[in-house]
């Protein structure tokens, strides 16, 4: 009698892969031969084994304390809280008030042609009516949570701060066009700030 | 006399490699949680995390045959994950994408350990074919898991894709740069070492 030579041939049949006469050969097979039958019991008992193995273990601590923390120290990390987008809206603040100053620099003085307190409070009008339109869409735009939103007009308060001292400039010197200039430069920087956000698409 | 049968590979076992856990729900979950990651939403990585945690576990765990290692491993695996995820097309599943990253990255961490050795030194093919069973601590059951952690590297890893993550021998020889018929060697000898050692 001829035992199996082929190691998968006895995988096949402890899997009941082979074909019906096959599996009925190699059955009579072991019944005589003490070595094949002591072999597939073993085979079964592995097989048995290996199927009775967890697909999941869990380690015995919790990871993931480490893994976020090695994680937050990378630059596109979010935490609950906004820290991502607060990061942004900072840069885009640092942004705002570094081009306001350096369009106040690089623009000629002729592009702007209002002088006195009429005129700048007449372009001041007109920034807080698209300011306040930017302001209703970005409390309704719904990718934007909470605090994203907190953190974004925390933002738009220290650029009115800014605002507010040119503004107080202004009405001790109200003809001067330099600073009529930096405020219009400010204000535009504002609302384009404000556009950006208003447009981004996965700003939350 | 058994009649011929021309060689061929017995399938797959079921738990294949594929970790699709056939649920459209479970599916359209992680996709969802995987774009916000994408976008830096921590708190749907973590989601990502916990859910497929104790697979890439299971896995690093019977890779390294030790507890801390396993550990570190999964914390490179999930950092890695992050910084891969851009890369993330959608084309297999999460999970799925995620077992073949923990895969590659646990057979990078063991040649590592190896030194620059390969995984299957000659050295190690002559020791399996008279090994008796290492000693074992009273307390620990002999178990499979016990059993698979005893292995040499290379037999324990052959065993293990092929046994329990259900890859093909051409597929775990591509991994480990071996021909297959040394696959299938290994696989063998570790079936035959597993066998007698669990008769004890």
């Amino acid at each position: 009698m001829n035992c199996p030579c082929d190691e998968d041939y006895y995988e096949q049949y402890l899997r009941r892969l082979l074909p019906a006469d096959e599996m009925h050969c190699m059955m009579e097979h072991a019944d005589a031969c003490p070595a094949c039958a002591q072999r597939l019991a073993a085979g079964a008992k592995l097989r048995e084994s290996l199927e009775a193995l967890p697909r999941e273990i869990h380690p015995e601590r919790d990871l993931w304390p480490e893994i976020a923390g090695k994680l937050s120290r990378r630059s596109a990390w979010r935490q609950p809280h906004g820290g991502v987008n607060y990061l942004r809206a900072a840069a885009i603040v640092l942004v705002l008030v570094a081009g306001g100053l350096a369009l106040y620099w690089l623009q000629p003085a002729a592009q702007w042609s209002g002088t006195g307190p009429a005129a700048w409070q007449a372009a001041e009008m007109e920034f807080a009516a698209a300011r306040t339109a930017f302001l209703q869409a970005l409390d309704e735009n719904p990718e934007l949570d909470n605090a994203t939103r907190a953190v974004l007009r925390e933002n738009l308060t220290v650029i009115d701060g800014a605002v507010a001292e040119i503004i107080a400039a202004l009405e001790v010197e109200p003809e001067n066009p330099d600073l009529m200039r930096l405020l219009l430069a400010a204000r535009h920087k504002e609302l384009d700030f404000l556009k950006s956000i208003v447009d981004l698409p996965d700003a939350g | 006399m058994l009649p011929n049968r021309p060689k061929s590979e017995p399938p797959a076992p079921p738990e294949a490699a594929s970790v699709d856990r056939g649920d459209p729900a479970v599916r359209a979950e992680d996709d969802l949680w995987v774009k916000q990651a994408q976008r830096g939403d921590a708190r749907a990585f973590e989601r990502l995390y916990r859910r497929h945690l104790g697979r890439t576990y299971a896995l690093c765990l019977r890779m390294m045959a030790d507890r801390h290692q396993a550990e570190e491993a999964v914390q490179e695996v999930f950092i890695r994950t992050w910084e891969k995820l851009h890369t993330f097309r959608g084309e297999s599943s999460f999970g799925t994408w995620l077992h073949r990253l923990t895969v590659n990255h646990t057979l990078m961490i063991l040649r590592k350990r190896q030194r620059g050795q390969r995984l299957f030194a000659g050295v190690e093919d002559a020791a399996l074919e008279d090994q008796a069973p290492p000693p074992r601590h009273p307390h620990h059951k002999l178990d499979l898991e016990w059993a698979i952690a005893q292995l040499p590297t290379g037999a324990r890893t052959v065993f293990l894709l092929h046994e329990i993550e259900g890859y093909q021998h051409d597929e775990i020889a591509a991994l480990l740069d071996i021909a297959p018929g040394t696959c299938k060697a290994q696989l063998h000898r570790a079936r035959r070492l597993l066998r007698e050692w669990l008769s004890q």
